[in-house]
């Protein structure tokens, strides 16, 4: 038997963080507001119900902790939503699809696409109102660890589907 | 395998011995009803059912089975097996007809499975896995033993590409014989077996308590306070919980490992094993998505090692259906690996290790934090006490030093290998063109250092490469990227 183990050139390899990453919708950002929102007044809603039947808890001591709390989750949120939107973006390329997210945590997704099983076209109410879609790739990755890009228009959403249809 | 050929093309039925499975199914499905309806008859003194002759009794209870068995029944009948092509096809149902079509090419493993009244009837029971699934895709339950290792060996080599004229015999490597099984008990993970036992008694004495109202921790709790502990007690307690401990064990390994053979063919492998049950499962090797083999630290003493296939449609989570197998030599190890991966990086690569300060992140995060407040909070409870967190702290931050200077991987060509461990190791081999995606992880700490963790995700498994320059992270992923996208075969 022969064994070969040939020098590959770096320049050979395409690179992946060579690549711009283009950035989502910016309407992304009124469905991420408006999500948090709603989550945020049910929270409000069911803490404050909380707080006004149980009696016990109705300490100085106990309020100040929860409010600060809460104002230190919306703090972080607004943050995740403000800084943290800069970073979500993608780029298509022959073979594969990109994707980063994160604000502290960045991670960034490289998806081939002779390992996706199918790809699933999503809209919601809210994001049909701003012409928003969300893509998301299913692969034989254990752990359920399927990608999902949110924030496309749902042109290039639908763009980016076909091509991964006839990629696939 | 077998003398006899069965015509897997034309539909086959279940053995008639289903029967026997089929009243099987009915009495455990309904033994309560039953033994309500017995106690009846011999518990009351004087109305209803306790009026009944035996002989009508003994009619309502067959006639019972017999009325539950006729959905079963009826299934039987329907039940055909059959291959088409490149498929195998399952035809069931009770009111309406289930067509099952499984191309050969997705079938992931083919498993024999015999009980007792499989091995007294000749039959077996066989499970059809496949990717699309993560739990069995079909379960013939008896099937006569000859057809199930013809259709296993046609399954495996697929009728279509069947070419039997290269095609060898599969070639035994490994058995376990009573010596292994000994050591693989002495270094079973004794602790655990303790706490097994540990969490049945406690079960047990909640059983107690249920139905006769004894609380039987109290009472253990009374008999130990009355007996005066001595040292040769303490011992005598120590050395019983010991024996105990490795006589569970023993059982443990018996039942995991008895009888096991492990068959190679240019095909994939042939498992075989069992104690109270003979299982047998087949591994097609472009299934095999990475593969592992670990060892505790008793285990490294003693030269044994664990491996473990990852299969594609594997359930992580269910260990029932992963293989294990113990291997005793580094010889086996390397002939067992090699139908994967034919040279290991770590023979023709550099070795890579992870950054250092990978060794301060668990104790400085979590460890340290947790131990301080623990301690703190301890503290003025009973100071001494307070020496508990301390430990932990200590006993941490020393395996975290471990872990990070053990930590090595190699990668060439095709393939990456990973050696991790703190007492004992655990080595991984993914072979690139089985990565499913590519994930880069960077946090402000590792951004500042210029690093980040690098995630391969596998069908079986995840690789994980943390604390690494970035530069060789995209190198990595890069080649990867390559491996995938310009290799021919998709899976």
């Amino acid at each position: 038997m022969e064994y070969n183990n040939p020098l590959i050139p770096i320049a050979a390899i395409p690179q992946y963080q060579e690549i711009p990453l283009q950035r989502i919708e910016p309407d992304y950002k009124k469905v991420l507001w408006f999500n948090w929102t709603i989550a945020y007044l049910f929270i409000t809603g069911l803490t404050v119900l909380i707080f006004i039947t149980n009696e016990k808890i109705q300490k100085a001591w106990i309020i100040t902790l929860a409010v600060f709390v809460f104002m230190s989750s919306i703090a972080l949120v607004i943050a995740s939503i403000e800084i943290g939107f800069k970073n979500r973006s993608w780029a298509l390329r022959d073979k594969d699809i990109i994707f980063k997210k994160g604000w502290l945590f960045q991670r960034t997704h490289i998806v081939p696409f002779a390992k996706v099983q199918h790809c699933i076209l999503k809209t919601g109410p809210v994001g049909l109102r701003y012409n928003l879609a969300s893509l998301r790739f299913m692969t034989a990755a254990s752990h359920q660890r399927d990608i999902s890009i949110n924030g496309l228009s749902l042109e290039d959403a639908e763009k980016i589907k076909e091509h991964a249809r006839q990629a696939i | 395998m077998q003398d006899k050929q069965f015509d897997w093309y034309t539909p086959q039925k279940l053995s008639p011995y289903a029967f026997l499975f089929i009243i099987g199914k009915v009495i455990n499905q309904s033994w309560a009803f039953l033994l309500i309806f017995i106690g009846g008859k011999f518990l009351k003194k004087e109305k209803g059912i306790a009026q009944l002759g035996m002989g009508y009794f003994i009619l309502i209870i067959l006639g019972f089975i017999l009325f539950a068995s006729i959905p079963y029944v009826i299934q039987y009948f329907r039940f055909r097996v059959f291959v088409k092509g490149n498929e195998l096809i399952v035809l069931k149902g009770l009111f309406t007809r289930k067509i099952i079509n499984i191309p050969i090419n997705k079938i992931q493993s083919v498993n024999a499975v015999q009980g007792y009244l499989h091995r007294f009837t000749e039959t077996c029971e066989l499970k059809i896995e496949t990717a699309g699934d993560e739990g069995t895709e079909v379960e013939i339950k008896a099937i006569d033993q000859e057809k199930a290792y013809a259709l296993q060996e046609l399954l495996k080599k697929g009728p279509v590409v069947a070419d039997t004229s290269t095609a060898t015999e599969p070639e035994t490597i490994l058995g376990i014989r009573f010596w292994d099984i000994l050591k693989l008990s002495i270094s079973e993970n004794h602790v655990k077996t303790f706490l097994l036992i540990v969490a049945y008694l406690l079960t047990k004495t909640d059983d107690v308590r249920n139905l006769f109202g004894i609380d039987a921790t109290e009472k253990i709790n009374e008999e130990a306070n009355k007996i005066a502990y001595t040292t040769n007690i303490i011992l005598a307690f120590t050395v019983t919980v010991l024996t105990i401990t490795f006589i569970v064990s023993f059982i443990r390994v018996l039942i995991r490992y008895y009888n096991m053979k492990l068959k190679i063919s240019e095909k994939g492998f042939e498992t075989q094993w069992g104690f109270l049950q003979t299982q047998k499962k087949l591994l097609i090797k472009e299934n095999i998505q990475l593969i592992s083999w670990k060892n505790t630290l008793f285990q490294r003493i003693l030269g044994i090692q664990i491996l473990r296939f990852f299969m594609t449609s594997e359930k992580l989570t269910t260990d029932k259906q992963w293989l294990r197998i113990p291997i005793m030599g580094e010889r086996l190890l390397a002939q067992i690996s090699s139908i994967y991966q034919g040279i290991w990086p770590s023979q023709i690569a550099p070795p890579n290790g992870i950054d250092k300060t990978y060794k301060w992140r668990n104790t400085i995060v979590y460890v340290a934090p947790l131990s301080i407040i623990a301690g703190v909070v301890v503290y003025f409870k009973s100071p001494w006490l307070a020496f508990v967190p301390l430990t932990i702290l200590i006993y941490f931050t020393i395996t975290n030093i471990i872990l990070q200077y053990n930590y090595t991987f190699w990668f060439h060509q095709n393939s990456i290998q990973v050696i991790k461990g703190v007492w004992g190791r655990e080595q991984t081999i993914l072979n690139f063109k089985n990565v499913q995606q590519v994930e880069i992880q960077t946090s402000p700490f590792l951004r500042s250092h210029n690093l980040c963790t690098l995630r391969l995700h596998s069908a079986g498994d995840v690789v994980k490469l943390p604390f690494i320059p970035v530069a060789q992270a995209n190198y990595i992923a890069n080649w990867c990227l390559v491996q995938i996208e310009f290799d021919n075969s998709k899976t």
